[in-house]
Formats: structure tokens, C-alpha cells, sequence
């Protein structure tokens, strides 16, 4: 059963798999954890790893380079997380009901967008990508090497976003900011922390990182746009913040959990064709219902998330 | 109070008879769909009859997109309260719900393309075990490492009768031979096709038979990356050794001209494979030989010579 991890080449392949599968969700995750730190929730990375895509592709179509793509699916994240912010913290509508709402009009737009935009729909087209990038020395350690070392760009990006979210979070005087704001505004407000500058500009950030999970599936995972192709991925990455206690460092290995699971279930499934393979489509979940009720302890998610900031409010 | 009765009446007859001689000619036929109309494979092959019916029946058509599990009973049954004669769920899926809303609205039609044999629904299926059993030996001639793969969503009927007809017809050609079977649980999960497609390339298959929607592109990516083959099923591709059409397109159309004859009944309709126009292109990599074989084992299966199913 366990036959492939003592292979090197087999290994490598399967860790490269479960890498790739976890670099989406560790985009959006990031993205949703910087938004709910400041106090905002983003229900809608599901859409908005879809914008991301979109725009990766609209980008990559017409202006024929990656980094056109890479620049629209950015634009596109940041348009999703300037809707959120002006209704979820000017308007003070609720938060988890603006958040499928961008969701549902992800879906519709994005299809009938690329209908229109795209000669025969998204899944024809064969996108400029971005290309692996072996670090020298690095890359040429055994199995290490080739799974971590000569990956693509934006895989690099997602680990240094990690790294980055951490320090900026925990590191820094803004840092420190926005978790108050996260925990309690007014007391944030009172000490001249501008509550909803910040909370702008990190539902906006966070919103853009988030899109880069779906840039990074359209640039260098399948090179075309498909219809929903999303499927899920922003749902389990907010599993993965509260799987994670809301620290980027521990969200960042729920993502690899349920990356290395789900390419642990494609392996294992035609080893094994006698166990009905949803056992193993439900692995990853089960093992996330496990972490969350024994493993990890009580989860306390920010003390003010979801709940809009109002001055006047007693 | 009667006067509006009678006035509302009048205007019903009215256009009662403008409109009733179109109408009572006119069938109207409505499908639910799983995935969406552009995925080049089973939804637009779906979508392509229903278009035809509408050309040449003059049917009258509606359809809905990425109808979910949940939503099935509630789709179909909403199309079948507004008239629509024929109800098509599109999909060994609808089988359920097809036959709750055949017992809830007896005087309609409903239809399960791919679908198991139900009571009081009409299914249409093709013998995937024969189209099977030809991707395999295509597939077992041209694999150099003797490993072949098929890939789907879920497992369902259609698929491991077809895999059956895979694995026969691979060991026809090479007997030492082997089928792998994985599932991505999503129908569209272009990236996770891939994933698939890549992980069962490193355990050593080179021929690839996907049973997916939008999801079979992410399949041939990979292939063609590897420099490994495709058989197609569901759909249509350059990279394809040769595809089994099955033409869902032309089935619907069928059924349809079926109930304006008043004979579309609720039972299993199947379609075997006869020609070979009903296999696509070869691709250059199928030597000439390979071609004859697979014209001679249509022929063997029509005849009844060869059991697909067994090899």
C-alpha cells in the first residue's frame, strides 16, 4: 500500500502532486486569514480564486504573456476584494451574505463572460504559462530537490507569502494593527489605529492573494479557463484557517494536509480498486473533522470577525 | 363576474387557436444537465441533439446547466409542471430522481441518457462494453509498457462496463497487459484530472481512457506533456488514438422522433456498435494492421463471434 514512498522516483512524483494540489488553497487561505485578522469575513474565496483564474486567462489571451495574465488576475482579485470591503465595512451589510453573493455572481459571470470572450470557451485555449525555475545546487538534491527546488514561480510565491503573512502579522507595528482591529476596533479607534483604512486595504490584499490561487491553477497548472474551475478549493481553505487557529504558519499546514491527502487518494485509489474509492475522496475530511476535535483544541477565531465596525455603536 | 369568465374564455379560445395547430405539433423536450454546454464533450454532445432536435423535429427545446445532485428532482419536475412532454436528465446520475418524477407526472416522458434500466423511464444506453472492448485493443497494440488507465468522476455503470470492455479488449492484444482505474470525484477539476493523469504516468501507464466532462483536457495535457495517448469516449480530441463516439446527440434525436410517432416507451434502449463511422479518426501512431484489426473486431461483435465483455 505504502509500495511508493520507498521508490525516489515515484516518491517525488507524489510529493510533487500533493504540492501542487496545496499551493491553490495556501493562496486563498493566506488571503481569507489576512481578511478575518482585520475582523472581515471573506466567505468568498470560492469566487474569488475564480476571478483570479478568469483574469489570468483574459489577461494571458489578449495580451499573449503570463505576466499580463498574472497582472489581470491581480486586478481582478482586487476589484472582488474593493466589492467586499464597501459592502461588508461602509455598508455594513452582512458579511457571510455578501460573501456568497460575490460566489454566485463569480460563477455566472465567469462562464458567460468566457463564452463570449474566449473562441470555443475557455477549455480550448492554450494560455502562455509560466515555466518551472530550478534553483541551481538545490534542485539537484534527491527527491527534495526536484519537489521543492524546480518548481514554478508562483509556487516560490505562495511559500514566500506565507513567510511574509507571518512576519507582517506578528512582526510588525501594522501587524500588530490589524490584529487589534481584528479583536477589538474601538479600543484599536481610540488609540488612533485608522480601523477602516486598514480593514480596506487588508480585505482588498487578502482578496488579491486569494486570486493568485487562481492564477497560479490557469498559468501553470492546465493553461486554459474551464467553466467553475474552482471546484471547491476556496471552501476547504477556509477549513484550513480555522483547521490552522487563524496563524498563518499552521493554516499553511492544513493546506499541505489536504493537498498531500488528496494526492494520497489518487494514489492510492488504483492500488487498491477493491475499497470503494469514496473512502478515500472523504480522507482528507475525515482527518480534518479528527484535527479539529481532538488534535488542535478549542479554536477562537478573532473576537470582532464579522462583525461591521460602527463609531456610533454602544 | 361571469361576463369576465366569458370575456377571459373568449380570449382563450382565441389564442387557443392561433397558437394550438404549432403547438400540437410542435414536442417540447427539456434536459437537465450536469455540467456545462461548452465542455467539447457529454454536456455538448447533449446540448448538439437537442439543437438538431429543434432544426429538423421543429421540437421545441429548454435546458438547464450544472443541475447538482440536490437540485435533480426539483429541475426536472419544474420543466415536467410547465408541459414539457420529454424530461431528459442527462447522465447515469438522474437515474433517482428520473424516477421519482416519472411517478409524480405519469403522463410525461421522462428519459435518463447512460442510465440503469428504471421502471417507467425510458433509458438509452450504449453497449460501452463494445466501445470499450475497441479502445483496448487500439490501446494494448500502441502502449509500450503494457499499462493502460481509465479515469472518471465516480463509478457508475456506463463506466466500468466500459472499463470491462477496456481491460478485454487490452488483453486481447497483450495478455500480460493492465488496466488502472482512478477516480477525481469531479466531473470538471481540470487540475485534479491532470494530478490523476500524472500520478497513473508514473506508475507506469501510457494510454489514457478518460470518462470525464470538462475534466478530460486536463487529461490529454498531461498525456501530451509525457508523450503518452489518449482513447477517447466522452470526447474529441487530435491527441486521441481513436475515439468511440458514442452519439448522444443522434440518440436524442432519435427518442424524440420516437415520441412524435407515438412509440418512445419506458424501457432500456440500447445502441451497439456496428460501424466504424462510428469510431473518430485514427491518429498516426495506429499502424495500419491495428486499423484492420479493430474494422475486423466490429465486425466479430456485430455478428455476435466476439463477447466484448470477456475478450
Amino acid at each position: 500500500m505504502f509500495d511508493f514512498l520507498l521508490d525516489p522516483a515515484q516518491l517525488t512524483d507524489f510529493l510533487s502532486t500533493g504540492l501542487r494540489l496545496s499551493i491553490p488553497l495556501i493562496f486563498a487561505a493566506m488571503g481569507g486569514l489576512v481578511c478575518e485578522r482585520s475582523g472581515v469575513f471573506n466567505i468568498a474565496l470560492e469566487g474569488q480564486i475564480l476571478f483570479g483564474a478568469f483574469g489570468a486567462a483574459v489577461g494571458a489571451y489578449f495580451l499573449g504573456t503570463p505576466t499580463g495574465g498574472l497582472g489581470f488576475a491581480l486586478l481582478f482579485g482586487a476589484l472582488s476584494g474593493l466589492l467586499l470591503a464597501v459592502l461588508g465595512i461602509t455598508l455594513r451589510v452582512n458579511q457571510i451574505v455578501i460573501g456568497i453573493a460575490v460566489i454566485l455572481f463569480s460563477t455566472g459571470f465567469t462562464s458567460f463572460m468566457s463564452r463570449v470572450l474566449f473562441p470555443g470557451s475557455g477549455n480550448s485555449l492554450k494560455l502562455q504559462g509560466f515555466g518551472p525555475v530550478a534553483i541551481p545546487y538545490l534542485s539537484d538534491i534527491p527527491v527534495l530537490g526536484p519537489v521543492l527546488f524546480s518548481q514554478d514561480a508562483l509556487v516560490y510565491v505562495a511559500l514566500l507569502t506565507v513567510v511574509a503573512v507571518y512576519l507582517v502579522l506578528f512582526k510588525t507595528r501594522i501587524g500588530l494593527s490589524i490584529r487589534a482591529i481584528g479583536e477589538n476596533p474601538s479600543a484599536a479607534d481610540s488609540a488612533g489605529v485608522p480601523v477602516f483604512r486598514l480593514r480596506y486595504a487588508c480585505v482588498i490584499a487578502g482578496s488579491t492573494l486569494a486570486s493568485l490561487g487562481g492564477a497560479y491553477l490557469v498559468l501553470t497548472q492546465v493553461f486554459l479557463f474551464s467553466d467553475n474551475m474552482s471546484a471547491g478549493k476556496g471552501f476547504i481553505a477556509l477549513a484550513a484557517i480555522v483547521l490552522g487557529r487563524w496563524q498563518p504558519q499552521l493554516a499553511f499546514l492544513a493546506c499541505l494536509l489536504f493537498g498531500f491527502f488528496d494526492a494520497f487518494q489518487l494514489r492510492l485509489q488504483f492500488n487498491h480498486p477493491e475499497i470503494p474509492f469514496q473512502v478515500f475522496a472523504a480522507l482528507p475530511y475525515g482527518v480534518s473533522i479528527l484535527a479539529l476535535v481532538g488534535l488542535m483544541g478549542q479554536a477562537h477565531p478573532p473576537a470582532a470577525v464579522g462583525r461591521p465596525y460602527d463609531r456610533e455603536m454602544r | 363576474m361571469i361576463k369576465h369568465i366569458v370575456k377571459l374564455a373568449a380570449i382563450a379560445a382565441l389564442s387557443g387557436f392561433a397558437a394550438f395547430p404549432a403547438a400540437a405539433q410542435a414536442v417540447k423536450v427539456a434536459v437537465a444537465l450536469p455540467g456545462v454546454i461548452t465542455d467539447k464533450a457529454f454536456n455538448q454532445n447533449v446540448h448538439d441533439g437537442l439543437v438538431k432536435a429543434r432544426e429538423t423535429l421543429g421540437a421545441e427545446v429548454a435546458f438547464t446547466e450544472n443541475v447538482s445532485q440536490a437540485e435533480q428532482v426539483e429541475v426536472m419536475s419544474d420543466y415536467a409542471r410547465r408541459g414539457y412532454q420529454i424530461v431528459v436528465g442527462a447522465g447515469g446520475e438522474y437515474t433517482d430522481a428520473a424516477k421519482r418524477v416519472a411517478t409524480r407526472f405519469p403522463k410525461v416522458r421522462v428519459v435518463v441518457l447512460n442510465g440503469a434500466p428504471t421502471q417507467g423511464v425510458a433509458t438509452v444506453n450504449f453497449k460501452n462494453e463494445e466501445f470499450g472492448y475497441v479502445l483496448g485493443l487500439v490501446a494494448g497494440r500502441v502502449t509500450k509498457t503494457g499499462t493502460a488507465a481509465a479515469i472518471s468522476a465516480q463509478q457508475f455503470a456506463a463506466f466500468t462496463t466500459a472499463v470491462d470492455g477496456f481491460k478485454a479488449g487490452l488483453k486481447a492484444a497483450k495478455p500480460d497487459g493492465d488496466v488502472l482505474v482512478a477516480y477525481t470525484n469531479d466531473w470538471a477539476d481540470v487540475a485534479k484530472a491532470k494530478e490523476a493523469t500524472l500520478n497513473l504516468i508514473s506508475k507506469g501507464a501510457d494510454v489514457f481512457m478518460p470518462y470525464l466532462d470538462a475534466g478530460w483536457v486536463g487529461v490529454v495535457q498531461a498525456a501530451q506533456e509525457r508523450n503518452a495517448h489518449t482513447v477517447g469516449i466522452l470526447h474529441e480530441s487530435d491527441n486521441n488514438l481513436t475515439t468511440a463516439r458514442l452519439d448522444f446527440a443522434r440518440a436524442l434525436v432519435d427518442a424524440i422522433g420516437l415520441f412524435q410517432k407515438g412509440q418512445l416507451e419506458a424501457k432500456d434502449y440500447r445502441i451497439g456498435l456496428t460501424s466504424t463511422d462510428q469510431l473518430g479518426p485514427f491518429n498516426s501512431a495506429v499502424p495500419e494492421a491495428v486499423r484492420q484489426e479493430v474494422q475486423k473486431a466490429i465486425e466479430d461483435i456485430k455478428s455476435g463471434k466476439l463477447n466484448p465483455a470477456k475478450g
